[in-house]
């Protein structure tokens, strides 16, 4: 590592680490940006949709450059049972327009250009080296550790992801016994890429030129108590595929990466790989701790960023962590460039990162979505709710010469035989409004 | 519900890449004493690359296979493991993401 001393060091070039490096190094500011990761983008996984414009703030025309793979017009949200679906098809033609609203990425591409970014921002990256821990004196982190070599900053920012090793190590959580992050605070996140030719899968998908389309869905074909969603996304040509597993629904005798073969036998999605060559299989963690479970975001020399922040909003619907990555490490770094005015790197002055946090949509939306694990957690969702609402669209649309009945009148009928009581259905009801 | 599917994780990871460092840089350990009394063995349950295996009345644990997610740090609530990121450059090396 570099004798002379940076003014910042941050641990963890994804889009959070590296969004912060960019900012840092635009406003002169002298950091060390590091990862784990030969080449950068290797140890990464997301589903993945980049969503919003946040990196505009850093890179103007990002969405001319950036390696991305398709643009987002096409949504689909559905319910799977056993071999029926119901599914809501978004198509937002609008969406094709600049600025775009999502765009699919894959992750070592588009990570290892972020990086490359920073360094061109004139940021220092340096790839390839785990760091081993922090160095904390009198209460004050003032650098990092790897092996014998020592590196000293003014600030560390923490970015090393869901998997927060550092954070855990030196207990900078609320709660200062935490030793392990909670079955419940976390989920499984397993993905599968394939290979399709690009015009069988722009055929059928149904995609012109660099269009893209999302799925997500509950999977209700899984057996025993397992919690899972499902989701597709179209590169330019393969497709990401995979399953968010609730990690407290597992019992002894499950096994969380079998969700994603649940996900792919059910004929409307095992229609979408036919034929495609399986090129990649991973897994990583994705966090859902809500405002309660966060850590301390900042303390005297530090501040943390994205996933180890626990900035992912995930309503069973989507999943979104990489913009809420980018737009708290433009928060983070900003915090350092005011610090940097008064020379004051404790927490009394880095105070003023939780303070941007509140105040952008970061916050507001882990505010304002705070109760919404009282629908992903809720069982029926998975386990009822599918069956019920596939058989009752299915009785509604099978001719079957009877007398012909209103729509709700049938769906509600098969609620009813799906066994829940009017009054845990009047109540889930209710907390659909969370979502 | 339907049937039980079953698949092979193992043939299903020779798609995924790794550079993987010498057995006594296992970045992950397990002891064996505390898994002999687990009443859950939900690490198992979590891995998604079969790390954890059962095996003649003791479990086993092969850090080859890793992927660095920690969900295992997470199910294990016996403090059995020891977990931490492999060396720079080594471990799992994903080339799309
Ligand atoms: C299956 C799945 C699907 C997802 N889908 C979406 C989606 O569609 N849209 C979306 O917005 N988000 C999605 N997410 C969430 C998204 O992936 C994360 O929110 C995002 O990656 C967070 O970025 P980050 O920079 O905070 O952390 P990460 O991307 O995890 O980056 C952390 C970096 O730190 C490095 N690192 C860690 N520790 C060390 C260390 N000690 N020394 C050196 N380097 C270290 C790692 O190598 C890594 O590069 C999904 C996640 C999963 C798992
Ligand atoms: S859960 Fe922990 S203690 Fe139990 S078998 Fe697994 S590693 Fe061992
Ligand atoms: S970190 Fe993940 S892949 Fe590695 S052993 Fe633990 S659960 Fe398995």
């Amino acid at each position: 590592m570099s004798k002379k001393n940076p003014e910042v060091i941050i641990v963890g070039a994804g889009p959070a680490g590296s969004a912060t490096a960019i900012r840092l190094a635009q406003n002169n500011v002298n950091v060390v940006l590091i990862d784990r990761g030969m080449p950068i983008g290797s140890k990464n996984i997301s589903g993945g949709v980049l969503w919003g414009n946040d990196l505009a703030e850093i890179i103007p025309d990002w969405q001319e450059e950036a390696p991305f793979e398709r643009i987002i017009t096409n949504k689909k949200v559905g319910f799977l049972s056993e071999e029926d679906a119901t599914i809501m098809d978004l198509h937002f033609h609008g969406w094709n327009n600049k600025p775009y609203a999502g765009v699919s990425v894959l992750r070592a591409g588009f990570d290892e250009w972020l990086s490359e970014k920073a360094a061109e921002a004139g940021a220092t990256v340096l790839d390839g080296i785990t760091i081993d821990s922090l160095i904390i004196e009198n209460g004050n982190v003032v650098g990092v550790k790897q092996g014998d070599e020592e590196l000293r900053a003014n600030v560390v920012i923490l970015a090393e992801g869901v998997n927060a090793r550092l954070m855990l190590e030196n207990k900078l959580f609320r709660d200062p016994s935490k030793k392990q992050y909670l079955r419940k605070e976390i989920m499984g996140g397993y993905k599968e890429v394939y290979h399709l030719e690009q015009s069988l899968l722009e055929e059928r998908f149904r995609l012109d030129g660099n269009e893209g389309m999302a799925g997500e869905f509950i999977i209700g074909n899984i057996p025993g108590d397992v919690l899972a969603g499902g989701f597709f996304y179209t590169n330019k040509n393969t497709l990401s595929i995979g399953t968010i597993v609730h990690l407290d629904s597992l019992n002894t005798g499950d096994k969380a990466y079998e969700a994603i073969e649940y996900f792919k036998s059910h004929p409307y999605i095992r229609k979408m790989i036919k034929g495609a060559e399986l090129i990649e299989y991973g897994s990583k963690l994705i966090p859902e701790m809500g405002i309660k479970g966060f850590p301390n975001f900042y303390g005297d020399g530090w501040m943390v960023v994205g996933d180890a922040a626990g900035f992912v909003f995930s309503n069973g619907l989507l999943v979104q962590g990489m913009n809420y990555a980018i737009k708290s490490g433009i928060l983070a770094a900003d915090t350092y460039i005011e610090a940097k005015r008064s020379s004051n790197y404790s927490s009394s002055q880095l105070k003023q990162y939780e303070k941007k946090l509140k105040n952008s949509y970061i916050l507001k939306d882990f505010k304002n979505f705070s109760k919404v694990k009282l629908v992903t957690k809720n069982k029926r969702l998975f386990k009822t709710y599918p069956d019920a609402l596939n058989g009752g669209m299915k009785a509604f649309f099978t001719e079957t010469g009877a007398e012909k009945q209103h729509l709700i009148k049938v769906i509600l009928k098969s609620f009813k035989k799906s066994g829940v009581g009017l009054f845990s259905l009047i109540k889930d009801g209710l907390r659909f409004r969370h979502l | 519900m339907g049937k039980k599917i079953k698949i092979d994780i193992k043939n299903k990871i020779g798609v995924t890449s790794w550079k993987t460092d010498a057995h006594e840089r296992a970045h992950i350990t397990i002891k064996e004493d505390i898994c002999a009394k687990c009443p859950h063995q939900l690490c198992i349950a979590g891995c998604p690359t079969e790390c954890f295996k059962f095996y003649d009345d003791k479990m086993t644990f092969q850090y080859e296979d890793c992927v660095e997610c920690g969900a295992c740090d997470i199910m294990c609530d016996q403090g059995s493991i020891e977990w931490s990121n492999p060396r720079g450059t080594y471990g799992v090396t994903y080339s799309r993401g």
